[in-house]
C-alpha cells in the first residue's frame, strides 16, 4: 500500500526523502514536482517499501544504471586506436593501454552516475522522463546509492589511470583537460552539460581528439594524424548522436525551456542540421577512408554511407511534427545508422588484423 | 447551481451586435444545449472566496466564450458534423463564418477583460489562449499517426483540454489578486489533472465506455485518430495488428484486434487502474490546497472533491 506525501524543499526533510536516506524499508518515488529547480520546490512522493519495488533480472539492472549502451562511445575509440597501433606493430606497452582503457570507461560510467544524481536532485529527471537511466525513478536504487557509486567509479577510474601517468607523463596534460572539462560539465552548468548550448563541443572533445589521442599515448606511442582524424570522427559522430536525442526530445526540452543547439534552431532549421551534421560526418569519413584505406574499402563504405544516408534523408523529410511516432522513426533510423557505421568500422579493423602476416 | 444561457452569452451589450444578424443566429445555436460546466466550476470558486458578482459573470463568460470559440475551430479541423446533437457552425454557416466567429469571441474575450483592469489576467488568459491554438496544431499532426504514446497524447491534451480547467482554477485567484506563486502551481497541477481525467473519460465513451450520452462509437478511430484509451490499449500490438487499425469498423473488430472482449475488458479495468492514481493525486493536492485557503473558504474543498467523480466516472457525486 502506498502513500502520498508532499514536501517542500525548505522543509528539513526534502533532502533525505529525495536522496532516498530516510528509511531503510520504504522508498520514496518523487511523482509530481512544483516550481522546480527553485527555491519553492514542492516534490510530492509516493511513499512505499522497499519489497514492492518491481526489480529486473540482476544483470539488467545494472546494465540500465551503468547506462552501458553508451560505453560504446568510449569503447569504440579506444578500439579504434587499439587496431591501429597494432596493425602498425606499434603496441608498445598494451598493459598500461588496457589499464587506461578500463580506467576512461570508469571515469564515463562515474560522469553518467553523476549526472543522474544531479539531475534527481535538482529535479530534472522529473521534468525530462526521457533523461537518465531511470534506475532511480524506478526506485531499484537510491539517489544516495547513485552517489556513492559514481565516487567509486572516478576512484577507480583515477587508480586505472595511475599507471599511464606514472609512465607517460605527456599525457598528464590530456588527461588533465579531460577530467576539467568533465567536472566543469558536471558541476558548473545549473542544469548540467546536456541542457547547454554548445555543449556538443565539450562532448566532441571528450569523445574524440582528447581520448584517441590520450590511449595514443598511454600505448607508448606518439601522436599522429591518423589519431587525430579518428578522433574528430569519433567525436563528430558522438555529437550526431546527441544531437539526434535533443532532436528527439525538442518539445519536451522547449517548454521546459532547456538550451542546447536544438531548441535554439527549432524543428525546420534542425531538421537540417541534423542532416548537414550527418552528411558532413560522411564526407570526412569517405576522405579518411581515401586518405588511410584501399579501394576495397574506400567501395565498402562510400556504398554502405549511401545506404544508411537515403532511409535518414527520406525519414527526416517526411516529418512533419516534433510530436508523434515518426520522430521516434527518425531517431530509431539515426542510431541504427551510427551502428551501422561503427559495426563497419569495426569489421574493417578486425579484418586487416585478421589478414595481417 | 444554475446557468442561464443568457448569463453565459452576454456580459457586455457590444459582445453580439444587433447590426450583425447572422453573428447572433449562430452564436444563439451555439451556445445554447451546453452544460457549462466551467462556468459552473466559476461559480463555486466565487461563491467561496467572495468574488463580486460582477466579476464572476465576467470570469464565467469568459471561459465560455473561450470554450466555445476553440469548439468552432475544433468542429471545422476535425470536420465533426454535429455538436451538442445540431449541425456544427461550419456546416451550416460555412467554414468561413466559423473561423471569424471564433476569432469574434476571443476578441471580446480581451476586450471584456481588459476593461476590468487586471494585467495578470489578461495575461495568463492570452498564455491559455496560445495554449489552446498550440494543442490544435499538435493535434492536427496527429491524425492519422496509429503508433502514438499515451505520453505524447497527454502533451496535446495539457495544452487543449487541461489549459481551460486550469483557468478555471487560477483565474478566481487572480481576479481577486492573490498570486502565491506555490498555491498557482498547484492549481495549476490540479487543472491538469482534471484535464486529462475529463479527456480520458471522453476518450472512453468512443470505445462505448460509460456511453451514457450516447456518443457515437470508434468516432475517432474512424477519423484516424488514435485517442488515449486506444493508445493505451493498443501498445503492445504488432506493426501488423496496428495496420488493421485503419480497418477497424465496429467496436467487435477493435476487441478482437486486442485479443477479444475479455481482453478489451481487462484493458478498461487497467486503464481505470492508471486514472485512480491521478485522482489520488488529486485529492492529495486538494489537501495541500487548504493551506492556502482561509477557514471561511475551506468549504470550497468538499465541493471540489467530487469532480473527478463527475469528470471521469461521469456520474453524480453521491
Amino acid at each position: 500500500m502506498s502513500e502520498l506525501i508532499t514536501l517542500s524543499k525548505k522543509d528539513s526533510r526534502f533532502r533525505s526523502y529525495i536522496e532516498g536516506t530516510f528509511s531503510k524499508e520504504l522508498r520514496a518515488l518523487p511523482i509530481q514536482s512544483l516550481n522546480v529547480n527553485t527555491d519553492a520546490e514542492q516534490v510530492t512522493f509516493r511513499i512505499f517499501p522497499v519489497h514492492e519495488v518491481k526489480q529486473p533480472l540482476w544483470g539488467f539492472h545494472w546494465l540500465q544504471i551503468l547506462k552501458v549502451r553508451n560505453f560504446l562511445l568510449v569503447a569504440f575509440p579506444i578500439f579504434l586506436v587499439f587496431i591501429k597501433n597494432s596493425l602498425e606493430g606499434n603496441l608498445q606497452d598494451p598493459l598500461t593501454g588496457c589499464l587506461s582503457a578500463v580506467g576512461a570507461l570508469c571515469l564515463m560510467t562515474a560522469v553518467n552516475l553523476r549526472n543522474d544524481y544531479l539531475d534527481h536532485l535538482s529535479g530534472l529527471d522529473r521534468l525530462h522522463p526521457q533523461s537518465g537511466s531511470h534506475a532511480i525513478q524506478k526506485g531499484w536504487v537510491t539517489a544516495a546509492q547513485v552517489q556513492k557509486w559514481s565516487f567509486v567509479y572516478l576512484l577507480a577510474g583515477i587508480i586505472f589511470g595511475l599507471p599511464s601517468l606514472w609512465l607517460y607523463p605527456k599525457i598528464i596534460l590530456l588527461v588533465g583537460i579531460f577530467a576539467l572539462l568533465g567536472i566543469f560539465g558536471m558541476t558548473s552548468y545549473q542544469m548540467g552539460l546536456k541542457y547547454r548550448r554548445w555543449s556538443e563541443w565539450t562532448v566532441f572533445l571528450l569523445l574524440g581528439p582528447l581520448l584517441t589521442s590520450g590511449m595514443q599515448y598511454s600505448l607508448g606511442s606518439q601522436l599522429d594524424l591518423q589519431i587525430l582524424w579518428m578522433g574528430l570522427l569519433t567525436g563528430w559522430l558522438s555529437v550526431f548522436y546527441m544531437h539526434l536525442k535533443n532532436f528527439d526530445q525538442l518539445m519536451v526540452n522547449n517548454q521546459a525551456q532547456f538550451q542546447n543547439t536544438m531548441t535554439w534552431l527549432g524543428f525546420e532549421k534542425g531538421k537540417k542540421w541534423l542532416f548537414s551534421w550527418w552528411l558532413l560526418f560522411a564526407l570526412i569519413f569517405q576522405a579518411y577512408q581515401f586518405h588511410f584505406s584501399s579501394l576495397f574499402w574506400q567501395v565498402i563504405f562510400l556504398s554502405g554511407l549511401i545506404l544508411v544516408t537515403l532511409p535518414f534523408w527520406k525519414a527526416l523529410r517526411s516529418l512533419k511534427s516534433p510530436l508523434g511516432s515518426q520522430m521516434k522513426t527518425m531517431n530509431q533510423i539515426g542510431q541504427m545508422a551510427i551502428l551501422f557505421v561503427m559495426g563497419l568500422w569495426i569489421l574493417q579493423g578486425l579484418w586487416l588484423f585478421w589478414l595481417q602476416p | 447551481m444554475d446557468i442561464r444561457n443568457s448569463d453565459i452569452k452576454i456580459f457586455d451589450p457590444r459582445d453580439f451586435p444587433a447590426y450583425l444578424p447572422k453573428l447572433n443566429t449562430l452564436y444563439d445555436d451555439l451556445f445554447s444545449g451546453g452544460k457549462g460546466f466551467r462556468a459552473k466550476l466559476i461559480r463555486l470558486f466565487a461563491e467561496h472566496l467572495k468574488i463580486p458578482n460582477k466579476t464572476e459573470t465576467l470570469l464565467a463568460q469568459t471561459i465560455e466564450f473561450i470554450h466555445n470559440a476553440s469548439l468552432l475551430h475544433d468542429d471545422l479541423i476535425d470536420r465533426s458534423q454535429l455538436r451538442r446533437g445540431k449541425t456544427a457552425a461550419w456546416l451550416r454557416f460555412t467554414p468561413e463564418y466559423a473561423v471569424l466567429a471564433g476569432d469574434y469571441l476571443l476578441a471580446r474575450v480581451m476586450v471584456n477583460l481588459s476593461g476590468y483592469g487586471n494585467i495578470r489576467l489578461v495575461q495568463y488568459t492570452a498564455e491559455v489562449i496560445s495554449d489552446l491554438l498550440e494543442g490544435e496544431w499538435l493535434q492536427d499532426y496527429l491524425v492519422g499517426d496509429l503508433n502514438i504514446e499515451l505520453s505524447q497524447l497527454d502533451r496535446v491534451h495539457n495544452l487543449k483540454t487541461a489549459s481551460l480547467f486550469k483557468w478555471c482554477l487560477r483565474a478566481p485567484f487572480l481576479a481577486l489578486d492573490r498570486y502565491e506563486p506555490q498555491m498557482h502551481t498547484l492549481l495549476e497541477e490540479m487543472g491538469t489533472l482534471l484535464g486529462q481525467l475529463f479527456q480520458r473519460s471522453d476518450d472512453l465513451l468512443d470505445y462505448d465506455i460509460r456511453n451514457n450520452e450516447g456518443k457515437a462509437v470508434l468516432g475517432d478511430l474512424k477519423s484516424g485518430y488514435l485517442n488515449s484509451f486506444a493508445a493505451f490499449a493498443t501498445r503492445g500490438l504488432t506493426k501488423s495488428d496496428r495496420l488493421k487499425l485503419k480497418d477497424t469498423k465496429t467496436l467487435e473488430d477493435f476487441q478482437q484486434l486486442l485479443g477479444g472482449k475479455s481482453q478489451f475488458e481487462l484493458t478498461v479495468k487497467e486503464f481505470d487502474e492508471k486514472n485512480v492514481f491521478l485522482i489520488q493525486l488529486y485529492q492529495h493536492h486538494l489537501k495541500t490546497l487548504a493551506h492556502y485557503l482561509s477557514e471561511d473558504e475551506k468549504p470550497l474543498l468538499q465541493q471540489l472533491e467530487p469532480l473527478t467523480e463527475i469528470l471521469y466516472w461521469r456520474r453524480k457525486p453521491s
